[in-house]
Protein backbone atom coordinates (compact mmCIF):
# COMPACT_ATOMS: atom_id res chain seq x y z
CA UNK A 1 0.00 0.00 0.00
CA UNK A 2 1.48 3.43 -0.75
CA UNK A 3 -0.04 6.84 -0.01
CA UNK A 4 1.12 10.16 -2.31
CA UNK A 5 -0.52 13.42 -1.27
CA UNK A 6 -2.52 15.23 -4.14
CA UNK A 7 -2.29 19.01 -3.36
CA UNK A 8 -5.26 21.07 -2.80
CA UNK A 9 -4.42 22.43 -6.19
CA UNK A 10 -3.90 19.43 -8.12
CA UNK A 11 -7.27 18.32 -6.73
CA UNK A 12 -8.86 21.80 -7.95
CA UNK A 13 -7.53 21.43 -10.99
CA UNK A 14 -8.35 17.83 -11.44
CA UNK A 15 -11.75 18.38 -10.62
CA UNK A 16 -12.84 22.04 -12.37
CA UNK A 17 -11.50 20.04 -15.74
CA UNK A 18 -14.28 17.55 -14.79
CA UNK A 19 -16.97 19.86 -14.47
CA UNK A 20 -16.83 20.95 -11.01
CA UNK A 21 -17.31 24.45 -10.08
CA UNK A 22 -14.79 26.19 -8.16
CA UNK A 23 -16.92 26.20 -5.36
CA UNK A 24 -17.55 22.19 -5.05
CA UNK A 25 -13.92 22.18 -6.41
CA UNK A 26 -13.03 24.20 -3.14
CA UNK A 27 -14.82 21.64 -0.95
CA UNK A 28 -12.81 18.77 -1.91
CA UNK A 29 -9.61 20.41 -1.79
CA UNK A 30 -10.12 21.66 1.78
CA UNK A 31 -10.25 17.43 2.49
CA UNK A 32 -6.07 16.00 2.81
CA UNK A 33 -6.55 13.71 -0.18
CA UNK A 34 -3.66 11.17 -0.94
CA UNK A 35 -3.66 8.94 -3.71
CA UNK A 36 -4.03 5.45 -2.54
CA UNK A 37 -2.16 2.48 -4.17
CA UNK A 38 -3.08 -1.05 -3.59
CA UNK A 39 -1.60 -3.73 -5.46
CA UNK A 40 -1.35 -7.69 -4.08
CA UNK A 41 1.94 -8.85 -4.10
CA UNK A 42 1.09 -12.29 -2.34
CA UNK A 43 -0.47 -15.32 -3.50
CA UNK A 44 -4.08 -15.24 -2.49
CA UNK A 45 -6.66 -13.10 -3.06
CA UNK A 46 -7.30 -10.20 -0.72
CA UNK A 47 -10.59 -8.27 -0.20
CA UNK A 48 -10.57 -4.39 1.55
CA UNK A 49 -13.99 -2.41 2.44
CA UNK A 50 -13.04 1.00 3.29
CA UNK A 51 -15.64 1.47 5.57
CA UNK A 52 -13.91 -0.54 8.05
CA UNK A 53 -10.53 1.87 7.78
CA UNK A 54 -10.20 4.56 10.47
CA UNK A 55 -7.65 7.48 10.36
CA UNK A 56 -6.98 9.07 14.08
CA UNK A 57 -5.47 12.22 14.87
CA UNK A 58 -4.44 13.42 18.26
CA UNK A 59 -7.27 13.50 21.04
CA UNK A 60 -9.95 12.64 18.12
CA UNK A 61 -11.82 9.71 18.42
CA UNK A 62 -11.20 7.60 14.91
CA UNK A 63 -12.43 8.60 12.00
CA UNK A 64 -13.96 6.91 8.92
CA UNK A 65 -13.39 7.39 5.69
CA UNK A 66 -16.38 9.66 3.60
CA UNK A 67 -17.97 6.89 1.40
CA UNK A 68 -19.15 8.03 -1.83
CA UNK A 69 -22.51 8.07 -1.54
CA UNK A 70 -21.68 10.70 1.48
CA UNK A 71 -19.90 12.16 -1.77
CA UNK A 72 -22.35 12.07 -3.81
CA UNK A 73 -25.31 13.63 -1.99
CA UNK A 74 -23.21 16.97 -1.41
CA UNK A 75 -22.11 17.09 -5.06
CA UNK A 76 -26.02 16.67 -5.74
CA UNK A 77 -26.96 19.16 -3.08
CA UNK A 78 -24.14 21.70 -4.49
CA UNK A 79 -25.55 20.98 -8.51
CA UNK A 80 -22.57 19.36 -9.69
CA UNK A 81 -23.40 17.54 -13.37
CA UNK A 82 -23.87 13.99 -13.32
CA UNK A 83 -20.65 13.42 -15.92
CA UNK A 84 -18.47 15.49 -12.76
CA UNK A 85 -19.90 13.28 -10.38
CA UNK A 86 -19.41 9.96 -12.31
CA UNK A 87 -15.73 11.06 -12.74
CA UNK A 88 -15.24 11.51 -9.23
CA UNK A 89 -17.14 8.85 -8.11
CA UNK A 90 -14.39 6.32 -10.45
CA UNK A 91 -11.52 8.45 -9.17
CA UNK A 92 -12.35 7.73 -5.75
CA UNK A 93 -10.62 4.36 -4.43
CA UNK A 94 -12.88 1.79 -4.17
CA UNK A 95 -15.28 1.47 -1.82
CA UNK A 96 -14.43 -2.46 -1.82
CA UNK A 97 -12.91 -5.05 -4.45
CA UNK A 98 -11.20 -7.87 -4.61
CA UNK A 99 -7.28 -8.03 -5.61
CA UNK A 100 -6.20 -11.32 -6.96
CA UNK A 101 -2.75 -11.61 -7.11
CA UNK A 102 -0.70 -9.64 -9.86
CA UNK A 103 -3.61 -7.19 -9.34
CA UNK A 104 -3.54 -3.11 -7.66
CA UNK A 105 -5.55 -0.17 -8.24
CA UNK A 106 -5.01 3.36 -7.54
CA UNK A 107 -7.77 6.08 -6.31
CA UNK A 108 -8.12 9.02 -4.22
CA UNK A 109 -8.63 8.94 -0.44
CA UNK A 110 -9.31 11.59 1.86
CA UNK A 111 -9.63 12.62 5.63
CA UNK A 112 -10.77 15.47 7.28
CA UNK A 113 -7.57 16.95 8.85
CA UNK A 114 -6.51 19.74 8.68
CA UNK A 115 -2.69 20.46 7.10
CA UNK A 116 -0.19 19.76 9.34
CA UNK A 117 -1.85 17.54 11.81
CA UNK A 118 -0.50 14.13 12.11
CA UNK A 119 -2.64 11.40 11.89
CA UNK A 120 -2.57 7.26 11.32
CA UNK A 121 -4.46 5.39 9.45
CA UNK A 122 -5.45 1.60 10.32
CA UNK A 123 -6.42 -0.40 7.26
CA UNK A 124 -7.98 -4.01 6.64
CA UNK A 125 -7.77 -6.68 4.58
CA UNK A 126 -9.15 -9.36 4.49
CA UNK A 127 -7.15 -12.66 2.84
CA UNK A 128 -7.82 -16.70 3.34
CA UNK A 129 -10.97 -16.04 5.31
CA UNK A 130 -8.57 -14.15 8.37
CA UNK A 131 -8.65 -10.32 9.04
CA UNK A 132 -5.25 -8.42 8.68
CA UNK A 133 -4.42 -4.79 9.31
CA UNK A 134 -1.78 -2.29 9.49
CA UNK A 135 -1.21 1.08 10.47
CA UNK A 136 0.41 3.99 8.62
CA UNK A 137 1.78 6.02 11.24
CA UNK A 138 2.03 9.80 11.38
CA UNK A 139 1.03 10.37 7.96
CA UNK A 140 0.20 14.10 7.47
CA UNK A 141 -0.81 17.01 4.51
CA UNK A 142 1.97 19.21 3.33
CA UNK A 143 0.23 22.76 3.13
CA UNK A 144 -0.65 24.19 0.02
CA UNK A 145 2.64 26.33 0.06
CA UNK A 146 4.83 23.26 0.24
CA UNK B 1 4.05 -6.07 6.36
CA UNK B 2 6.39 -4.40 8.81
CA UNK B 3 9.28 -3.72 6.27
CA UNK B 4 6.52 -2.64 4.22
CA UNK B 5 5.02 0.13 6.52
CA UNK B 6 8.51 1.29 7.21
CA UNK B 7 8.58 2.22 3.13
CA UNK B 8 5.02 3.78 3.08
CA UNK B 9 6.63 5.69 6.12
CA UNK B 10 9.73 6.58 4.33
CA UNK B 11 7.44 7.80 0.99
CA UNK B 12 5.52 9.96 3.19
CA UNK B 13 8.37 11.51 5.52
CA UNK B 14 9.44 12.82 1.50
CA UNK B 15 6.55 13.93 0.51
CA UNK B 16 6.07 16.26 3.61
CA UNK B 17 9.68 17.07 3.24
CA UNK B 18 10.12 17.74 -0.59
CA UNK B 19 6.81 19.02 -1.01
CA UNK B 20 4.15 16.69 -3.49
CA UNK B 21 5.79 17.66 -6.83
CA UNK B 22 9.11 16.47 -5.71
CA UNK B 23 7.04 12.69 -4.84
CA UNK B 24 5.23 12.53 -8.19
CA UNK B 25 7.96 11.33 -10.13
CA UNK B 26 8.86 8.66 -7.72
CA UNK B 27 5.53 7.83 -6.78
CA UNK B 28 2.86 8.23 -9.30
CA UNK B 29 4.14 5.54 -11.83
CA UNK B 30 3.30 2.08 -10.23
CA UNK B 31 4.45 -0.71 -12.33
CA UNK B 32 1.88 -2.46 -14.45
CA UNK B 33 1.46 -5.68 -13.75
CA UNK B 34 0.77 -8.48 -16.93
CA UNK B 35 -0.97 -11.27 -14.95
CA UNK B 36 -4.42 -12.42 -15.74
CA UNK B 37 -6.87 -14.13 -13.43
CA UNK B 38 -7.82 -17.14 -14.78
CA UNK B 39 -11.88 -17.11 -14.00
CA UNK B 40 -14.72 -20.12 -14.25
CA UNK B 41 -16.13 -19.24 -17.37
CA UNK B 42 -19.29 -17.32 -17.00
CA UNK B 43 -21.65 -15.72 -19.56
CA UNK B 44 -20.74 -12.11 -19.78
CA UNK B 45 -23.01 -9.29 -19.42
CA UNK B 46 -24.74 -7.38 -22.40
CA UNK B 47 -22.23 -4.55 -23.82
CA UNK B 48 -23.75 -2.23 -26.10
CA UNK B 49 -22.75 1.02 -27.02
CA UNK B 50 -21.72 3.56 -30.04
CA UNK B 51 -18.29 3.94 -30.45
CA UNK B 52 -16.32 7.22 -31.14
CA UNK B 53 -17.35 7.49 -34.44
CA UNK B 54 -21.26 6.82 -33.75
CA UNK B 55 -21.13 3.26 -34.61
CA UNK B 56 -22.53 0.92 -31.97
CA UNK B 57 -20.51 -1.96 -31.46
CA UNK B 58 -22.69 -5.09 -29.78
CA UNK B 59 -20.12 -7.50 -27.75
CA UNK B 60 -23.10 -10.41 -28.47
CA UNK B 61 -22.27 -9.65 -32.49
CA UNK B 62 -19.40 -10.46 -31.56
CA UNK B 63 -19.65 -14.24 -30.76
CA UNK B 64 -17.06 -16.39 -32.40
CA UNK B 65 -14.17 -14.43 -31.61
CA UNK B 66 -11.96 -13.55 -28.33
CA UNK B 67 -12.28 -10.11 -27.13
CA UNK B 68 -10.58 -8.38 -24.34
CA UNK B 69 -12.88 -5.42 -22.72
CA UNK B 70 -11.08 -2.56 -21.30
CA UNK B 71 -13.20 -0.07 -18.76
CA UNK B 72 -11.12 3.10 -18.71
CA UNK B 73 -10.85 7.09 -18.82
CA UNK B 74 -8.40 9.61 -20.00
CA UNK B 75 -8.15 10.89 -16.16
CA UNK B 76 -7.01 7.92 -14.93
CA UNK B 77 -3.42 7.31 -14.86
CA UNK B 78 -2.35 3.57 -15.42
CA UNK B 79 -5.68 3.55 -17.87
CA UNK B 80 -3.56 6.11 -20.10
CA UNK B 81 -0.13 4.23 -19.63
CA UNK B 82 -1.71 0.83 -20.66
CA UNK B 83 -3.22 2.32 -23.53
CA UNK B 84 -0.07 2.08 -25.97
CA UNK B 85 0.33 -1.94 -24.82
CA UNK B 86 -3.10 -2.83 -26.15
CA UNK B 87 -2.90 -1.11 -29.70
CA UNK B 88 0.64 -3.34 -29.86
CA UNK B 89 -1.65 -6.46 -28.42
CA UNK B 90 -4.28 -5.89 -31.42
CA UNK B 91 -1.72 -5.37 -33.77
CA UNK B 92 -0.08 -8.74 -32.84
CA UNK B 93 -3.97 -10.48 -33.79
CA UNK B 94 -4.61 -8.21 -36.71
CA UNK B 95 -6.20 -10.63 -39.37
CA UNK B 96 -7.03 -13.24 -36.21
CA UNK B 97 -10.58 -12.87 -34.72
CA UNK B 98 -9.75 -10.75 -31.83
CA UNK B 99 -11.01 -8.06 -30.61
CA UNK B 100 -9.86 -4.96 -28.47
CA UNK B 101 -12.89 -3.09 -27.13
CA UNK B 102 -12.07 -0.07 -24.79
CA UNK B 103 -14.90 1.21 -23.02
CA UNK B 104 -14.39 4.73 -21.51
CA UNK B 105 -16.37 5.73 -18.99
CA UNK B 106 -18.43 8.84 -18.82
CA UNK B 107 -16.26 11.16 -21.28
CA UNK B 108 -17.31 12.10 -24.64
CA UNK B 109 -15.29 11.98 -28.22
CA UNK B 110 -13.51 15.06 -27.92
CA UNK B 111 -11.61 14.83 -24.84
CA UNK B 112 -10.80 10.77 -25.99
CA UNK B 113 -9.37 12.30 -29.46
CA UNK B 114 -7.69 14.76 -27.50
CA UNK B 115 -5.59 12.17 -25.28
CA UNK B 116 -5.33 9.68 -28.02
CA UNK B 117 -3.60 12.31 -30.46
CA UNK B 118 -0.98 12.93 -27.85
CA UNK B 119 0.44 9.19 -27.57
CA UNK B 120 3.06 7.80 -30.09
CA UNK B 121 0.86 5.30 -31.30
CA UNK B 122 -2.86 5.23 -33.19
CA UNK B 123 -4.90 3.34 -31.17
CA UNK B 124 -6.87 1.32 -33.93
CA UNK B 125 -9.70 -0.15 -32.19
CA UNK B 126 -13.18 0.86 -31.19
CA UNK B 127 -13.22 3.21 -28.30
CA UNK B 128 -17.08 3.08 -26.86
CA UNK B 129 -18.68 5.66 -24.72
CA UNK B 130 -20.59 4.60 -21.64
CA UNK B 131 -21.33 7.92 -20.82
CA UNK B 132 -23.32 6.77 -17.83
CA UNK B 133 -21.40 4.59 -16.46
CA UNK B 134 -23.92 1.86 -16.87
CA UNK B 135 -21.79 -0.95 -18.37
CA UNK B 136 -19.66 -0.75 -15.54
CA UNK B 137 -22.20 -1.39 -13.21
CA UNK B 138 -23.24 -4.08 -15.47
CA UNK B 139 -19.95 -5.64 -15.52
CA UNK B 140 -19.44 -5.19 -11.46
CA UNK B 141 -16.41 -3.29 -12.27
CA UNK B 142 -15.25 -1.30 -8.84
CA UNK B 143 -12.69 0.69 -10.18
CA UNK B 144 -10.30 1.60 -13.35
CA UNK B 145 -8.92 0.46 -15.14
CA UNK B 146 -10.26 -3.20 -15.36
CA UNK B 147 -9.99 -5.64 -18.29
CA UNK B 148 -11.66 -8.83 -19.30
CA UNK B 149 -11.05 -11.85 -21.60
CA UNK B 150 -13.82 -13.04 -23.50
CA UNK B 151 -13.95 -16.17 -25.13
CA UNK B 152 -15.49 -17.10 -28.53
CA UNK B 153 -18.31 -18.17 -26.76
CA UNK B 154 -19.02 -14.93 -24.56
CA UNK B 155 -17.92 -16.19 -21.71
CA UNK B 156 -16.06 -14.20 -19.49
CA UNK B 157 -12.54 -16.49 -18.53
CA UNK B 158 -10.06 -14.11 -17.09
CA UNK B 159 -9.92 -10.16 -15.74
CA UNK B 160 -7.04 -7.62 -14.33
CA UNK B 161 -7.81 -4.97 -12.01
CA UNK B 162 -4.75 -2.71 -12.61
CA UNK B 163 -2.60 -1.26 -15.64
CA UNK B 164 -1.40 -4.19 -17.19
CA UNK B 165 1.48 -4.39 -19.89
CA UNK B 166 -1.14 -6.28 -22.55
CA UNK B 167 1.15 -7.32 -25.16
CA UNK B 168 3.61 -9.49 -21.98
CA UNK B 169 4.45 -12.52 -23.23
CA UNK B 170 2.21 -14.00 -20.52
CA UNK B 171 -1.05 -11.90 -21.56
CA UNK B 172 0.17 -13.19 -25.93
CA UNK B 173 0.21 -16.27 -24.76
CA UNK B 174 -3.60 -16.68 -22.85
CA UNK B 175 -5.04 -14.94 -25.93
CA UNK B 176 -3.25 -17.39 -28.25
CA UNK B 177 -4.27 -20.15 -26.42
CA UNK B 178 -7.90 -18.77 -26.43
CA UNK B 179 -7.92 -18.33 -30.54
CA UNK B 180 -6.78 -22.11 -30.51
CA UNK B 181 -9.75 -23.39 -28.56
Amino acid sequence: MRLTQISPDQARGFYQARGFSPEAAERYARECVFMTVVRNIGERPIQHNLANWRYVSANQPPSAIRSKLAWEHLWKRQGVAESARIAFTWAQFPATQTFAPGDWNQGMTAYSVPRDVLFDLRFVWHAGGQTHSGILEQLRCADETS
Amino acid sequence: MKLRKHVVGAVLAMCCALGPAAVAHAADLPPLSHSLSLQTPKSAPALKFKDIDGKTIDLAQLKGKVVLVNFWATWCPPCRREMPSMERLSQTFKGKPFVVLAVNVGENADTIEAFSSQLDITLTFPILLDTRSQGMRAWKVAGLPTTFLVDKQGRIVASAIGGREFDHPEIVRAVRGLLGK
